[in-house]
């Protein structure tokens, strides 16, 4: 034991017993060769892997599967017409209306190529141009219909002029025509997979249609050149997708501020390519084996090589520091890296645990993005250990550190404990350990939590933007979004409720009934624009077939009328029933995504339904992007509190671990509950609502928010109970890991802090949250700590201890427990 | 044994019931549903529009009935014990009206139109009907074939609409429906006879509307046909325009002059209450829903299309107007000063007329 516990100082590896240490530093240590040869192969397998990475988008995989809307919604999905995935294709016609025979030509050929395209699910495609899309008519001989684009239509005059008439009479205006007539809408249901069972690429189909835009939107293509506008999931997903390709750049810069930022600390050109190095290998390996699991990266997972990268990068960095003085000391560097392995490695692995802690809470949310985030992070931090907290080292004790930078390490140390250099702004944080400025600091606190409190009382749940909330408001896809919802009447926010009975129980007059009534009284919440369902077809059917008369538009109680017109809706293809008559969707077209609006209308709807369902039929919610709107939002509201909740419980525990002192844990996580608070209210103020984006950035910012205190205050109070005073036992500590701290917290917000130039709003608003969560709980650690170990931690202090001479620096001391 | 069994299944088959009313709730027929209050009532659909002394009543889908007392600035809600499709409206009085629609639905109010009470329905319609010609099966074939008319509608389930009324005063009205349905009532709709042996309509046509003026009483229905009531015999008798599609309605301008429209435009005009008509040509095929007579003898028709077609020689020749905002047009009665106040598919509008 005695030989153990001092670290010595010895030039010569030779002087080395190479049986001290534990099992796990002897493993690694001396078997340094095979550990490295066995990273680079590993490197080079995940290396070879990444070829295969792909980066995709999935509309299925952002849904909260077990809430019991979106499984009434899967459960259904097949029977639901045009509310599944979709893309919305607006054709303009620049020079006048669609009537024009060169516009409608070209409308022609781009109707057939979409047609063809992978994904799209061919026979319920609408256009003036596919056969679903019919007219009716009532004549004197009695109903006549047929489908809008006239069967013998050959582009002459007179068939452009029956199109404009069947346009007129099959009522389309507004929902496949504009209402200036001037353009014309394809709509494109998609199937979610293909024949062979592969999930949509939606990266493809996007690409696929900006092909189709880039070549009509030109003099150079065929025909006259004509607007086009898309909307829909997949285009979104692949202007994200797109955008995500944007990110990946800010990786490299968020890799040039780290080593910019590393070699201000180490000043050592050697150490600092390691510490890089090292970290790219961890996500090499992070990225590698997302494709071995065969997972790919979405807008969401993107995030975990950054934060990988920044971590690895200030762990790496701690190694360095605490080699760096063994070096300057005259340590060997093979005896360097192992004292440093020595002292650090638990360390490590409990701040890295905490990271982890941090990601993996995430697991509890029910969305498969969020939950594969947890997991490849949770991964990704896992191989930092073995990268940055055992390669690393075995690396330096190769590589070793520039001689100069190490004296000059030790130097900055020795002079910061004794309050010269750097050391001013440590004494300055002192001072928060006396009354007068920690009552200031815990009192200004409390006015901001206050304040934080009030502010963050208005935060919103969901997306509070119009169109896309996750791409900007000035992107191309939210212009062509605005374009098609000022031009058309409606609405790309529906909420449906599936209206299910036995086979054939569709056509019972009472269940039309029953959806009329529903249909009435969704309209009458005030975010509700229009309702529509089968019973408006059924009304115009049933008009329509007693000569147009208005006083027919009605659902009668006589079954026999009610069973014909089914039977007409059946044939043409009505998306209000499914072929089997036994689920029928009730749509509302609402005027926003904001949560109040969907909250109201789940509120009338579940009413509703509890109202009305029985044994013949049941009214189901709910479908349409607003349903899973309202599902994602009831979804993250809780997941929001329950994360919160868990995440602060496992950090408390771990503090509890390092700590062994609950006033210790009162002390490191007050600051963190600190910058929870004004987190929400920086989200009030920045308009961004509490969604599955805004998850992992709550989460990880306690989770590893607590990093800095771990480090603080685990040396303050060793160093306390060494028999320091508390003021001593700070400076001494914040000398020693001070500048780690703000280290950390700088590399972490670098790493973040370039996604505020996102083209992706949801990841610049994570940017831009995580930034402030990294920044201000440095912060808060090195102010609130002091302040509040004032008024909790003073009896730490182990009295008639000996004291050690105030010169030894604080590891040395710490290395004598 | 098989008792035995027969018992444990009815008892159990009772548990079953017993253990599931909280969802097992019953369908519950619109009759017997009051109409839901409606934030929307102005702008839900509305088929038909009249007055009531200075007030404006107007009736529409789901029991919804507003009224106006400011020229249809502003509509209230009134407040219906039914919620069928209500269809027409009419008042004998500033106080006194009646509205019918599906579900055989009679309403009453005695206070001009703000409060609504059901005086009949389609199940009272056919118990009556049912009753009245079992007493009266003596009289011969016509009648037995009546009552088992009137027994197939009930077995076959649900209602037959009242689709118009006429009230020549406060106690005489009539109400007409499908299948040659009318019923007349004295005594202000407290008891309704019927009549569907008084009209020459061996087919059973559908009667669409009915409509009165200067002591003439007409009916309109399926196939072109028009009936006018024979004071000297009591009887509603064929007074056919020669069209060979539906009628949807008629107007009575005078007590000799009347136009029958409907589908695809087609607008007939008799000048001898009905003996001879003439086709009157209009500028689109669009379905004409309904006409009003205004104060200065001008007469205007509205149709499905949200066209707009005014006379002002009688009916004899029209010419198109322009709405301001044009929707399906139901229902329209003249407002103060050259103001038309419409009933349609988005609600209640008014328009100027030049």
């Amino acid at each position: 034991m005695n030989e153990r516990h001092v670290l010595q100082v010895i030039s010569d590896p030779k002087d080395f017993d190479d049986r001290s240490g534990n099992i796990v530093e002897r493993l690694i240590f001396n078997n340094r060769l095979v550990l490295v040869a066995v990273c680079v192969l590993l490197t080079a397998f995940f290396g070879f892997q990444m070829r295969g990475l792909v980066v995709n988008a999935s509309f299925d995989k952002m849904l909260p599967q077990s809430h019991p809307y979106i499984q009434n919604y899967i459960e259904n999905r097949g029977e639901l017409r045009g509310l599944g995935d979709s893309v919305r294709v607006v054709i303009e016609n620049p020079n006048g209306d669609i009537f024009d025979p060169a516009f409608l030509a070209t409308f022609a050929k781009i109707n057939d190529e979409i047609l063809v395209l992978p994904g799209v699910d061919r026979a319920w495609m609408k256009s003036i141009f596919t056969p679903v899309v019919r007219w009716i008519e009532v004549t004197e001989e009695g109903f006549k219909g047929g489908p809008v684009l006239p069967t013998d239509y050959n582009g002459s005059a007179k068939s452009i002029e029956d199109l404009r008439i069947n346009v007129g009479r099959a009522g389309v205006t507004g929902s496949l025509v504009s209402n200036d007539l001037h353009s014309s809408m394809i709509v494109v249901p998609l199937m979610p997979t293909d024949g062979a069972g592969n999930s949509l690429d939606y990266n493809k189909l996007s690409t696929a249609l900006e092909n189709i835009r880039s070549k009509y939107a030109t003099n150079s293509g065929e025909g006259a050149p004509v607007r086009m506008y898309i909307i829909g999931f997949a285009k979104m997903a692949g202007d994200l997708i797109d955008g995500l390709q944007k990110v990946m750049t800010f990786f490299l810069l968020a890799a040039a501020v780290a080593a910019f930022i590393i070699y201000l600390f180490t000043r050592c050109v050697r150490s600092t390519v390691l510490v890089l190095a090292c970290s790219l290998v961890a996500v090499v390996w992070q990225l590698g084996s997302l494709v071995v699991l065969g997972q790919g990266l979405d807008p969401f997972s993107i995030l975990v090589p950054f934060l990988v990268f920044a971590i690895g990068v200030s762990h790496g960095a701690q190694k360095m520091n605490g080699i760096m003085q063994d070096v300057g000391r005259g340590t060997h560097k093979w005896v360097a890296a192992r004292y440093t392995f020595r002292r650090l490695f638990i360390a490590g692995v409990t701040a890295l645990l905490a990271d982890v802690v941090g990601f993996a809470v995430l697991m509890i949310i029910d969305i498969p993005v969020i939950r594969e985030l947890a997991m490849t992070a949770s991964l990704g931090v896992g191989v930092l250990i073995f990268t940055n907290l055992i390669l690393l080292p075995v690396l330096l004790s190769y590589v070793g550190v520039s001689p100069a930078a190490a004296k000059r390490s030790l130097a900055e140390e020795t002079e910061e404990v004794k309050g010269r250099g750097l050391g001013k702004v440590w004494l300055l944080l002192d001072h928060f350990t006396e009354r007068r400025w920690a009552t200031a600091a815990i009192v200004v606190s409390i006015a901001m939590a206050v304040g934080g409190y009030v502010v963050a009382l208005d935060l919103k749940v969901g997306d509070l933007d119009a169109g896309a909330p996750e791409l900007r408001p000035d992107s191309r896809y939210n212009r062509d979004n605005a374009f098609i919802t000022g031009n058309y009447q409606i609405s790309s926010d529906v909420f449906a409720v599936m209206v299910k009975t036995a086979p054939e129980g569709c056509r019972d007059w009472q269940t039309i009934t029953e959806i009329d009534r529903l249909s009435a009284t969704l309209e009458q919440v005030p975010g509700v624009q229009r309702a529509s369902s089968l019973a408006d077809t059924m009304r115009a059917y049933i008009g329509g077939s007693t000569e147009g008369n208005p006083k027919w538009l009605t659902i009668p109680d006589n079954q026999s009328i009610v069973d014909g017109q089914i039977n007409n809706a059946i044939s043409w293809n009505s998306e209000f029933l499914n072929t089997m008559c036994s689920l029928s969707p009730v749509l509302a077209y609402l005027t926003d995504h904001k949560a109040e609006t969907l909250d109201e209308v789940v509120k009338v709807a579940s009413a509703f339904a509890e109202k009305h369902n029985n044994g013949d039929r049941k009214f189901l919610l709910a479908a349409g992007s607003s349903g899973i709107d309202a599902a994602t939002n009831i979804v993250v509201a809780e997941a929001n509190r329950t994360m919160l909740i868990y995440v602060y419980a496992s950090v408390i525990v771990l503090c509890a671990i390092a700590f062994r002192s609950w006033r210790a844990v009162v002390v490191a996580v007050l600051p963190l509950i600190l910058t929870s608070v004004l987190a929400e209210a920086l989200m009030v103020k920045l308009g961004i609502g509490v969604k599955v984006a805004t998850l992992p950035v709550v989460a990880l910012g306690v989770g590893i928010g607590v990093d800095y205190a771990l480090y603080l205050l685990s040396v303050q109070l060793a160093q306390q109970r060494l028999g320091f005073s508390l003021g001593q036992a700070y400076q001494r500590a914040v000398a020693f890991t001070g500048k780690v701290v703000a280290l950390v917290g700088v590399t972490l917000a670098a790493g973040v802090v370039t996604w505020a130039w996102s083209p992706i709003k949801f990841q610049a608003d994570m940017g831009i949250l995580l930034t402030f969560m990294f920044l201000w709980n440095m912060l808060g650690a090195l102010i609130l700590i002091p302040a509040l170990s004032h008024f909790l931690l003073q009896g730490e202090t182990r009295r008639g201890t000996v004291k050690p001479d105030e010169a030894t620096l604080p590891e040395e001391a710490l290395a004598e427990v | 044994m098989g008792n035995r069994r027969t018992f444990i299944l009815q008892v159990l088959g009772a548990a079953a019931a017993a253990a599931t009313p909280g969802w097992a709730k019953a369908f519950v027929h619109p009759l017997d549903e009051p109409a839901m209050r409606n934030r929307l009532a102005a702008r839900s659909t509305l088929l038909a529009v009249t007055g009531a002394g200075q007030r404006m009543v107007a009736v529409g889908y789901r029991g919804l009935v507003v009224y106006s007392d400011d020229e249809g600035r502003t509509w209230t809600q009134a407040s219906v014990p039914v919620s069928t499709d209500l269809v027409a409206v009419t008042f004998a009085t500033d106080k006194l009206g009646w509205a019918v629609g599906h579900g055989g639905v009679v309403l009453h109010t005695t206070d001009g139109g703000a409060k609504w009470v059901k005086q009949f329905d389609g199940r009272q319609a056919a118990q009556v009907a049912v009753e009245t010609f079992e007493r009266r099966l003596a009289e011969g074939p016509a009648i037995e074939r009546l009552l088992a008319e009137e027994r197939s509608f009930v077995d076959g389930g649900g209602t037959q609409p009242f689709l118009g009324l006429y009230f020549e005063n406060e106690r005489v009205g009539y109400v007409v429906g499908t299948f040659n349905r009318i019923f007349r009532t004295e005594d202000g709709g407290s008891t309704w006879v019927p009549w569907m042996d008084r009209t020459d309509n061996p087919d059973g046509l559908h009667f669409n509307a009915i409509a009165g003026r200067g002591g003439n009483v007409y009916l309109a229905g399926e196939q072109g046909m028009v009936w006018r009531l024979d004071a000297a015999s009591g009887r509603f008798v064929r007074a056919p325009t020669g069209y060979s599609g539906t009628l949807f309605g008629l107007l009575p301008i005078s007590s000799t002059t009347v136009l029958a429209y409907g589908m695809r435009g087609s607008v007939y005009r008799s000048t001898d209450a009905g003996a001879a008509w003439q086709r009157t040509a209009m500028s689109s095929l669009a379905g004409v829903t309904n006409g009003a007579l205004l104060p200065d003898g001008a007469v205007v028709l509205v149709t499905q299309a949200g066209g707009m077609e005014i006379s002002r020689d009688h009916g004899r020749s029209f010419t198109p107007l322009k709405p301001k905002t044009p929707m399906s047009y139901y229902g329209v009665f003249p407002g103060p000063a050259g103001q038309l106040i419409l009933a349609g598919a988005e609600g209640m509008r008014s328009e100027t007329v030049r």
